[in-house]
């Protein structure tokens, strides 16, 4: 079921100069459109060969949807990444509108609509702190500002980084996820987007970046940078008292060691960076995401 | 032992993740049985490449001199089943050439640590404790055993060291004397554990310390005072929540929550206290069922977790290897999960107790508890490390 369908390009991508309508009118006239690929919670609905925890997630394990608040967003990623290396920057209203473009867009398509049935998170990533290695963006700049983020949000308690000084030159993007867009794109201009984090919940890691080519064409499977302004926008998403939340997979990328994968994940009230191996285990505690940008 | 084994010892003494008191311990262990120091070491890598290295608790029989309200054990007390039927349990009872061969297996599979449990350990009769020990071989087991401590003195922490016994696990139940003897119903129970720790102290035994945490002592001071002793004394303190089975099935108000179990992930930052889900030493097991504990009861079944009562399959009927690995792939057991299973998650609490019901003989035997229905698909394996040596 590879479409190769995309958002049309162009002038939509300059950093000012979202589209909306074209965008919506885009997708909308897709002749091979695909109904219905998610459910009712935005989770990709499994194909008949994906291996999953189970067919219909029972959501034990699940994510709270947080408040979609562009101003505190943006605020967040300015205070926390430090606005001396963020020009050019974006307004709040430029990132606000691009945001609710590609919202307005996603839901005029039958194909991308139930992604907002599920938990989205919007986020912003800035051109200034790329550098020619992830590992060393994320350890020279990004984890350190989900910590400030997360540690002003709940002061009693922690972000934790347990790869603290071991990222530099250690990953790499997976081959075919469609993650390299990100990687180059962001390279050169401010990104903005949404995280659909529980798309792929309980999927096994093989099959989180198998389904990626049978999905539209701009949506990519989540990786480290995103997800990481993710929580830095929005520091709640996996702080919750009553139940468990998802162990968020992001596995665009890989270290060295291909049996792992780095994921964020919730230890009671902390936030923590890790990487775990889960040969031959499928679990519905773990779950992949999805992303889309402009 | 082969090189990759003694490679892992050696990273495993090395590792910058142990606290000096670690390393010392396991330099000691080292020195002294080489062979389990490696395989503990291996325990690591086994996990990251998908086997599960379950610490083995055996229950070789269930005698025990206490009465506890919270018992999980009590179901297969010959003393219950003579309450219900008039007779003790029928069933084959492990003797000595199954245990033998139990440790065996184990070894072969690559598994190093067992935990004698029961009942009380160390009231154990045929076969006694001694020979249990002597059965398993503490030179190619790492033994531990629990204790409620009533019967250990020096004399005897110094005869188990001398057996070899690595370490202790001696209950305590509330840091309030009368609390603790009341849980226990015994009186002068909370006198013993007290003397016990000494004791093992002194006889140079591991020692941790566990408790049974209910809700009500979540946030009391009588539980941080406990986090404090345990402190002080340098010793950690291991916790069981209090789960909804045996005869705790009638105390629902003893339960925790999510709340409770982060309240007490926050106390790790203070006190030496842990739970089995506990990050520990680079290893971030989340609910260890089969992945990291197994036990084996005095018929040989094998349940994947303490507290419940449904088995994954028998060691006398197929090879311990075959059920392991039959564990791994349950939906249940075999996923990474950062919860308690049995103690949190109400589809399965109520999924075991509808299974166990009020079955007379337990644990619910494989196929009418747990079954092939409950089997994940496979998952494509790229393995690169060795497998296990069987």
């Amino acid at each position: 079921m590879s479409t190769g369908r995309r958002l049309p390009r162009g002038t939509d991508r300059i950093v000012t100069g979202f589209r909306a309508p074209s965008v919506a009118a885009g997708l909308a006239s897709a002749p091979d459109a695909v109904h219905g690929l998610f459910d009712d919670h935005g989770r990709l609905l499994p194909a008949e060969d994906d291996v999953v925890y189970s067919r219909i997630d029972r959501r034990y394990f699940r994510v709270a949807q947080p408040e979609i608040d562009f101003a505190a967003v943006h605020a967040r990623a300015e205070r926390h990444l430090g606005a001396a290396g963020l020009e050019p920057w974006i307004t709040r209203s430029e990132f606000e509108d691009r945001c609710v473009g590609l919202r307005t867009a996603m839901l005029g398509s039958p194909e991308t609509a139930g992604l907002f049935s599920g938990v989205h998170v919007p986020f912003l990533l800035p051109s200034l702190c790329a550098r020619a290695d992830m590992g060393e963006e994320l350890e020279a700049g990004l984890l350190d500002a989900v910590g400030k983020s997360y540690v002003e949000s709940f002061p009693a308690y922690e972000f934790r980084n347990y790869l603290r000084g071991q990222l530099n030159g250690q990953l790499s993007v997976v081959s075919g996820v469609r993650y390299e867009r990100l990687v180059e794109e962001h390279s050169s201009r401010i990104l903005a987007g949404w995280c659909f984090p529980t798309a792929l919940a309980g999927y096994a890691v093989p099959d989180q970046r198998k389904v990626i080519r049978r999905l539209p064409d701009d949506l990519i499977l989540s990786g480290p940078l995103e997800t990481a302004m993710a929580l830095v926008g929005s520091p709640s998403l996996l702080m919750q008292r009553a139940n468990y939340p998802s162990l968020l997979a992001l596995t665009a990328v890989q270290p060295r060691d291909a049996r792992f994968f780095h994921f964020f994940e919730a230890y009671g009230w902390n936030l923590t960076y890790n990487q775990r191996s889960m040969v031959g285990a499928v679990s519905e505690y773990v779950s992949g995401g999805l992303t889309i940008f402009i | 032992m082969s090189s990759a084994h003694e490679a892992a010892a050696l990273n495993d003494l090395m590792s910058a993740e142990l606290s000096e008191s670690e390393r010392a311990k396991r330099g000691d262990l080292a020195r002294r049985k080489p062979y389990v120091a490696a395989k503990l070491a291996a325990n690591k890598d086994r996990q990251e490449n998908g086997f599960p290295t379950p610490v083995v608790r055996l229950a070789a029989n269930m005698l025990c001199n206490f009465q506890c309200d919270h018992c999980c054990a009590e179901h297969y007390m010959d003393r219950h089943l003579i309450k219900l039927t008039s007779k003790p349990e029928q069933r084959h009872q492990l003797d000595l050439n199954d245990i033998r061969e139990l440790s065996r297996q184990a070894d072969e599979y690559g598994l190093a640590r067992f935990v004698l449990t029961g009942g009380e350990p160390l009231v154990m009769r045929n076969p006694g404790f001694d020979e249990v020990v002597e059965a398993i071989d503490p030179d190619k087991h790492y033994v531990i055993t629990d204790t409620n401590g009533w019967f250990l003195d020096v004399a005897k922490a110094k005869h188990l060291k001398a057996i070899g016994v690595e370490k202790v696990q001696l209950s305590l139940d509330s840091y309030v004397e009368a609390e603790h003897d009341d849980f226990r119903n015994k009186p002068g129970s909370y006198k013993r554990v007290m003397q016990a720790i000494d004791a093992s102290l002194e006889a140079g035994l591991n020692l941790l310390l566990s408790t049974c945490l209910v809700h009500a002592r979540v946030r009391s001071e009588e539980f941080r005072n406990l986090c404090a002793f345990s402190q002080s004394r340098g010793v950690g303190l291991y916790v069981t929540y209090a789960k909804p089975v045996g005869s705790c099935k009638d105390h629902p108000e003893w339960l925790i929550t999510k709340d409770d179990a982060d309240c007490l992930r926050e106390l790790e930052k203070e006190f030496p206290v842990f739970t089995h889900m506990t990050p520990s030493y680079g290893m971030f097991q989340g609910c260890i069922t089969v992945k990291g504990i197994i036990t084996v009861t005095s018929t040989g079944e094998i349940v994947p977790c303490p507290y419940m009562d449904m088995s994954i399959g028998n060691y006398l009927k197929e090879p311990l290897r075959v059920i392991l690995e039959r564990g791994m792939r349950n939906k249940w057991l075999g996923s990474h999960r950062p919860d308690c299973l049995i103690g949190e998650d109400p589809e399965f609490i109520r999924f075991h107790n509808d299974a166990v019901g009020d079955r007379v003989q337990l644990p619910v035997p494989y196929g009418e508890g747990f079954s092939d229905a409950d089997l994940l698909p496979t998952v494509d394996v790229d393995r690169t490390s060795t497998p296990p040596r069987n």
